[in-house]
């Protein structure tokens, strides 16, 4: 809907929701309505926008712009899911997903809620069986010049404890590979924009990679992103993801990186995982107990953990 | 007694065929014949929408479906155990509204208003057709497995839990109640229907392991959000058996439907009466 917020601080113009927390627009104060011919014309559409309210939310991954949904009621946590391509990051999510849809819970946290349900369902449908086209991982993460990563989201609680948001970056691995090619490069800004927002990081590596003919390129590829992303971690906790850790793979070359992930990393978490194992739920609980850090400012919001927004939120509860 | 009369708003939720109809149907049927938590302390003034329902329930047929755009609501005057005296508004209308409500990007603001003016909510789930969909990550594939499920059916089996759990925060989100802590409003029902179609094993069991069962995230999304003392899960069969369509069942007809029917509490009893739901979230 076209028109006008009295309010300074309101990110309206910037497409982002209400600053007082209205889905529907006409329902605020300070918005002022302006009608286009075109709308002025089409009554029924009018007639549409009127009769229902808007979402903030559609279930699929989030963007840039709707951040503010998760981190207006907590402290969000943005989860940077880091690895080279074809490392298996969007099947380690996936499983992740598949996981918790079986247990509801990780540990001690429950889960409370999600904005991306039809996101993780449009992951976890692909590993469905018996289907017409047999299961597997979902396909690879489309590779685009987008300046932020689709975010999936999970929200946690713990007993009778505020509510923890987290949000999952699913990159291509496509980024990855240009940032170490080239740091500055426009079209690594994905990547950037990761390296910089994450709270924590998870690094994936696949440890079939390491046994294979292109042992040489997987390593080189592992160890190169390892190195600009240790130089950037600015002590942000990171884990390493070894996945495929049940398989018998016979390696000359994992004790040497894994030898070299420590020199990078120094005090880090290294978790060897089976995607098919619910043991691999240790990499979210891992996730879950460092504890929420703030978003710092996340490409030009104008908002924080404490906005008008979150405010309002609470007032209504009171 | 308190003869404070209230008006007390249920939003009643549920998808399509998941026990809406029939579940109003009897409580009419009981709180007519006496004998429960929740006592008729007045007749019912306008039967229009349930007549037709209560017809073919006393004839042994299961009520028909509610066509998808419809919606109406009846006034039951009653008296809850508790003394307090209330009409109790109790709506039915096509299952398919909170499908839409899952599904849409929008919410109908009829759908924002009665989230906003309710008082608690009564969520039902027919809970033998929900079962998580068998991924090849937690669960090993058997080659032999004879169905070829279809991509929708798959898009509908992955659905399941998440539709519910999607409605709920959607409605709660529009209501303006914010999950950041614990809600204690709306006080909210569950009712786990047609749970005499549940395998005989599973209907040993309390309808909470039942729940976390077949839908683990449903289960955990409730008990994470609300606080203990303002969720309720129940199991529920309305009429003890599936009624058919056409050809009355004459046994069920004969004894009559307000001896029929049964509420699960959360020890994994069964007590026939099937207004101690409503009893509490009045």
């Amino acid at each position: 809907m076209k028109g006008t917020c009295l309010r300074s601080d309101c990110g309206f113009q910037d497409a982002l929701p209400c600053e007082m927390g209205h889905p529907n627009l006409l329902d605020c104060p300070n918005f002022r309505a302006t009608q286009t011919a075109t709308e002025a014309s089409v009554h029924t559409q009018l007639t549409e926008d009127i009769s229902s309210t808007r979402l903030p939310w559609t279930g699929r991954a989030l963007g840039l712009n709707d951040i503010v949904l998760a981190s207006a009621r907590s402290s969000a946590n943005l989860v940077g899911v880091v690895g080279p391509f074809n490392a298996g990051k969007t099947g380690l999510l996936t499983a992740l997903f598949s996981h918790l849809a079986n247990s509801g819970s990780v540990e001690e946290f429950g889960f409370a809620g999600s904005f991306t349900l039809h996101g993780w369902q449009q992951l976890r449908k692909h590993t469905v069986w018996p289907s017409q086209t047999g299961p597997s991982f979902p396909p690879h993460t489309p590779d685009s010049g987008d300046r932020v990563p689709g975010l999936l989201h999970l929200a946690f609680r713990r007993g009778s404890e505020p509510i923890r948001d987290f949000l999952f970056t699913d990159a291509p691995g496509e980024w990855f590979t240009r940032w170490v090619s080239n740091q500055g490069a426009d079209d690594a800004k994905g990547a950037r924009w990761i390296a910089d927002s994450a709270t924590q990081l998870v690094f994936v590596v696949d440890r079939a990679s390491l046994a294979g003919e292109d042992v040489g390129k997987s390593r080189h590829e592992i160890l190169a992103l390892a190195r600009v992303v240790a130089e950037q971690r600015r002590n942000r906790p990171i884990i390493i993801a070894w996945t495929k850790s049940d398989l018998d793979i016979d390696t000359d070359a994992e004790a040497p990186v894994r030898e070299r992930l420590r020199e990078f990393f120094g005090d880090h978490r290294s978790l060897n995982l089976s995607v098919r194992d619910p043991q691999c739920m240790a990499l979210l609980a891992h996730v879950l107990s460092y504890s929420a850090q703030c978003l710092p400012a996340l490409g030009g919001t104008k908002r924080g953990g404490t906005s008008a927004f979150s405010n309002y939120r609470r007032s209504v509860d009171q | 007694m308190s003869t404070k009369t209230d008006q007390r708003q249920l939003l009643v939720l549920g998808g399509p065929a998941s026990g809406k109809t029939t579940y109003r149907t009897q409580l009419y049927q009981r709180i007519e014949h006496g004998n429960c938590e929740l006592r008729l302390s007045k007749s019912v003034s306008d039967m229009t929408a349930i007549d037709k329902d209560v017809a073919r329930l006393v004839k042994g047929l299961q009520p028909m479906h509610t066509h998808q755009e419809t919606y109406h609501s009846t006034d039951f005057s009653v008296q809850n155990t508790r003394g307090l005296t209330l009409t109790l508004q109790f709506a039915d209308y096509g299952g398919e509204q909170i499908l839409q409500i899952a599904q849409a990007n929008t919410v109908p603001n009829a759908w924002v208003e009665r989230a906003r003016q309710s008082d608690s909510w009564l969520f039902f789930i027919r809970i033998d057709s929900v079962r998580e969909p068998k991924s090849f990550i937690t669960h090993p594939v058997d080659a032999g497995a004879p169905v070829i499920a279809s991509e929708k059916a798959i898009e509908e089996q992955t659905a399941g839990q998440l539709d519910a759990i999607e409605t709920l925060q959607r409605l709660l989100f529009v209501r303006g109640s914010s999950v950041r802590e614990q809600l204690v409003s709306p006080r909210l029902g569950v009712l786990l229907s047609c749970w005499d179609e549940l395998p005989s094993d599973e209907r040993l069991l309390s309808p909470k392991i039942v729940l976390q069962r077949r839908a683990p995230l449903l289960d955990a999304f409730l008990e994470t959000n609300w606080r203990g003392s303002e969720l309720r899960i129940w199991g529920l069969s309305s009429t003890e058996r599936r009624l058919p369509e056409s050809s009355p069942d004459l046994e069920f007809a004969k004894k009559g439907p307000h001896l029929f029917g049964y509420v699960v509490n959360g020890d994994g009893v069964q007590n026939p009466d099937l207004t101690i739901p409503l009893n509490w979230l009045t």
